[in-house]
C-alpha cells in the first residue's frame, strides 16, 4: 500500500507518473522532504514545453547502497509546462517538494528554493546512483 | 549587405551612414548640410563637410566605402572594431589607410573600454562576442524586440548556463527571419527566471558588472543571471 502523501494531494497524484520513485527514499516520517537537496541540472525547451529537473538529495532511504561510494539523483520530467519560476544560487538547497492540482494543472513547488513549475504532468524516473567523484590527492 | 550593395549612389550612402551613426533622417542631413557642421561631433565641427567633400572626390566607390567605415568607427561610441576592420579591407589611399591602422590598433589595445548604453565598462571585458549583438538596434542598444527564451540548460557541477534566445532583428535579416542567439555563462553564481509559456517575450537586455561578476538581465522576461563569464556564440 502506498504511503500517504502529506504534501501531494490526491488530486495531484493523477498528474504524476512514477511517484513511488520519490517515496522510496524518504524518511518514514519525513515524506516529501529532501533536506539539503541540490538542483544539479535544469533543461528547458520552450518548443516542446518540456522541463527536466535533476535533484540530488543527500540520501535515499529504503534502497541499499553505500552513501560513501554513491550519490542518488532524481530526474523529473515536466510536460506541457506553462509557467516556470526559478530563483537559485549555488548555495541554495531544496528541503521539500509539494505537488497540487490547480484548475487542471499540476503545481510543483521545490521549497525552500524558488523552483515552481506549472505543468500538465510530471514523470519521475527511478532514482539513479552515480559513484561519488573522489578528489585526487596532491 | 555587401559594400557593392550599399553603394549605388555615393551621396545616398553618406546620408544613410549618418543616419546610422547619429540618428539624423535623410531629409535632415540633406537639408541642413552646411548647418550640420555646427553640431558637436567628437569635438570636430568640420568632419561632416570633410566627409561630403570626400564623397565628391572618391572615384573608387569601394575605396570611398572604406573611408566612410573609418569615419563611422571614429564617431561611433560602440562597435568600433568591425568598422575599422571593414575600413582597412577597402580603403586604398595609403595615407588614410595608415591613419586607420593607427586608430584601429589604439582601439584594440585600449584598456578603458567604452561604455555602451546598458553595458558597464567593467562588464565588457568579461563578455566575449558582444559585438555580435552590440548596436544592432542603433539607438535602441540592447533592445531585442520580441525575443523569446527558447532553451535553458543548467549544469550545477560545471557551473554553466546555456541560454538560446530567439529574436527577429531587422538589421540582420531584411526578410524578417528569426535568429537564435546562444549565450553561454560560466561560473554561474545565481539564476532568476520567471518564464510564462507563450506570453513571455523580452525587450531589453542589460549587462553590468559588480565586483568580479557580470549580471545580465533580460527584461521583461524576468530573467537575471550572475556569472563570471559570458560568451555570445555565433548567430544561428
Amino acid at each position: 500500500m502506498r504511503k500517504s502523501a502529506n504534501m501531494i494531494s490526491d488530486d495531484a497524484v493523477k498528474f504524476i507518473t512514477g511517484i513511488e520513485n520519490i517515496e522510496v527514499f524518504l524518511e518514514e516520517n519525513d515524506e516529501w522532504q529532501f533536506h539539503f537537496s541540490k538542483v544539479t541540472e535544469v533543461h528547458w525547451n520552450s518548443e516542446k514545453c518540456l522541463l527536466d529537473v535533476t535533484i540530488n538529495p543527500p540520501c535515499c532511504v529504503g534502497i541499499e547502497y553505500d552513501r560513501n561510494e554513491a550519490e542518488v539523483f532524481l530526474d523529473f520530467h515536466f510536460t506541457d509546462v506553462v509557467d516556470l519560476k526559478w530563483d537559485y544560487t549555488q548555495e541554495d538547497y531544496a528541503d521539500e517538494i509539494s505537488m497540487k492540482e490547480y484548475n487542471g494543472f499540476l503545481e510543483t513547488w521545490f521549497d525552500h528554493i524558488t523552483l515552481n513549475i506549472t505543468s500538465r504532468g510530471v514523470t519521475v524516473d527511478k532514482p539513479r546512483f552515480m559513484p561519488i567523484k573522489k578528489k585526487s590527492s596532491v | 549587405m555587401t559594400p557593392e550593395e550599399h553603394i549605388t549612389d555615393k551621396r545616398s550612402f553618406v546620408v544613410s551612414l549618418f543616419e546610422e551613426a547619429f540618428g539624423q533622417t535623410a531629409d535632415e542631413v540633406l537639408k541642413n548640410w552646411d548647418e550640420l557642421t555646427s553640431v558637436e561631433m567628437d569635438g570636430s565641427k568640420t568632419n561632416m563637410q570633410m566627409a561630403y567633400r570626400y564623397a565628391q572626390e572618391f572615384k573608387d566607390e569601394l575605396d570611398f566605402y572604406g573611408f566612410m567605415c573609418f569615419w563611422l568607427a571614429i564617431h561611433n561610441r560602440w562597435c568600433k572594431l568591425p568598422y575599422y576592420e571593414e575600413a582597412l579591407k577597402y580603403c586604398k589611399q595609403p595615407d588614410i589607410k595608415a591613419c586607420i591602422e593607427t586608430n584601429y590598433n589604439l582601439a584594440k589595445s585600449t584598456s578603458e573600454k567604452e561604455s555602451y548604453d546598458g553595458l558597464h565598462p567593467s562588464a565588457y571585458g568579461r563578455i566575449e562576442g558582444i559585438e555580435k549583438i552590440a548596436g544592432v538596434y542603433g539607438r535602441d542598444d540592447w533592445t531585442m524586440h520580441d525575443a523569446e527564451v527558447k532553451s535553458i540548460v543548467y549544469d550545477r557541477d560545471k557551473m554553466t548556463l546555456d541560454i538560446e534566445v530567439d529574436t527577429c532583428i531587422p538589421q540582420w535579416a531584411a526578410d524578417g527571419e528569426w535568429h537564435i542567439i546562444p549565450f553561454h555563462f560560466s561560473d554561474v553564481l545565481s539564476v532568476e527566471a520567471d518564464l510564462e509559456m507563450g506570453n513571455d517575450y523580452f525587450w531589453t537586455t542589460h549587462f553590468y558588472a559588480d565586483d568580479n561578476f557580470i549580471y545580465v538581465v533580460f527584461d521583461s522576461a524576468h530573467m537575471k543571471i550572475c556569472a563570471r563569464q559570458l560568451t555570445i556564440g555565433d548567430i544561428l
